[in-house]
């Protein structure tokens, strides 16, 4: 075998063996079933004043020093509103960061600049982190049961 | 396509570059857009001269240190201080004019700045102007036409849509890395077997450090697969 074969076949085998490890390794951490992109608005079974009681329950707010609180638990259906209390822009994407991959629906909060507010439904259990996409140290999760 | 055959990759890319800026006015302002632009941009220019002044006794359009400037400003964490950024310009020139094999240099430079910028505690942000996918879809076809250095792009994308999904081609992160840094002509290679396997390298490089590794998985895995190809490329004959 030429060592050009040799090489190229190394290659496949260490990128086979990286997508092997990162679909293990996702398959650890991605709720069951998928997750799917909701809407904000109420199911059919909530009343708007409970939907909108409990969306009230489940603020995070974001300032300079981060999103509080940074992990939260709801049930699943529930809505989370983030609500950017600092004078600068923040945005809010899924990890992982920069290409935000694990839980493309929370990429849909986006961008919430000063004063502004977004919310997002989460229908199924599971583990979701997310962070702030203009300052990645800053980070949360939201875990639905 | 006669316009673009008049014009040089470089300007092409500055104008892209610029346009990301301008872009990014609309949602963060014109002066949180200099501020992110001009620091890295002034000393990677001024670095570049000085540098290039040493090494060719004349002076020269300083437009790759330009680009190198532009490309940090858009990737280095956004709201950055100054210092930092400019620092990240500064070193990202050091290492392009000393850190060389066979008298060229190995590491992107902005990719090689932004790293060294982790450890000042600058994670790099990936703003890029915002998400705006829509030029890219400009963009990326101009590039091809004239740099024609798919296979980099091609050895990246499918194992990483193939193991973690097609979301990767809606993100405006990933194409900007995909379609300026990733295909850096001098430190990413020109032929179509060692593109692909340059390209697969960074994509394997992503796959794993995303999970495990405290720095950017982009960028890391950018450095040792500009290195991997030139090692490659010296001892084998892909």
């Amino acid at each position: 075998m030429s060592s050009r074969n040799l090489t190229i076949g190394v290659i496949v085998v260490l990128v086979i063996l990286a997508g092997w490890y990162f679909l293990q390794s996702q398959k650890a951490q991605a709720p069951s079933p998928a997750p799917q992109v909701t809407t904000e608005e109420a199911s059919p079974s909530t009343s708007e004043a409970t939907e909108t009681a409990q969306m009230e329950k489940n603020v995070v707010t974001i300032s300079s020093s981060g999103f509080m609180p940074q992990n939260i638990t709801i049930k699943a259906g529930d809505t989370i509103s983030w609500m950017n209390e600092d004078s600068e822009s923040h945005q809010v994407q899924s990890a992982v960061h920069p290409t935000h991959q694990l839980y493309p629906p929370l990429n849909t909060v986006g961008l919430l600049k000063s004063g502004e507010k977004k919310s997002l439904s989460f229908p199924d259990a599971g583990t979701y982190k997310y962070h702030d996409h203009l300052n990645p140290s800053l980070t949360g999760s939201v875990t639905v049961e | 396509m006669p316009i673009l055959d008049r014009i040089s990759i470089y300007y092409l890319v500055i104008i892209f570059l610029l346009s990301l800026y301008f872009l990014g006015t609309f949602t963060f302002g014109l002066q949180k857009v200099l501020m992110q632009a001009l620091p890295a941009v002034f000393t990677t220019t001024a670095a570049g001269l000085f540098f290039d002044y040493l090494e060719l006794k004349r002076w020269s359009k300083p437009l790759t240190p330009l680009i190198t400037g532009l490309i940090i400003g858009l990737v280095a964490q956004f709201g950055a201080s100054s210092i930092i950024l400019a620092i990240i310009g500064l070193v990202a020139m050091v290492i392009k004019f000393l850190v060389k094999w066979d008298g060229r240099h190995i590491f992107n430079p902005a990719g090689a700045g932004l790293f060294v910028g982790m450890f000042l505690g600058s994670y790099p942000s990936w703003w890029v102007g915002g998400e705006n996918f829509w030029i890219y879809l400009i963009w990326i076809p101009i590039l091809l036409y004239k740099l024609k250095r798919w296979t980099p792009m091609v050895g990246f994308l499918a194992p990483v849509v193939l193991f973690s999904g097609p979301s990767i081609l809606t993100s405006s992160s990933s194409l900007f890395f995909t379609s300026v840094m990733l295909i850096e002509p001098k430190t990413s290679p020109a032929t179509v077997k060692l593109g692909l396997v340059y390209g697969a390298v960074v994509a394997a490089g992503y796959l794993i450090l995303g999970r495990f590794s405290q720095f950017d998985p982009l960028i890391l895995s950018l450095l040792i697969s500009n290195l991997t190809q030139r090692i490659i490329s010296r001892y084998s004959n892909i």
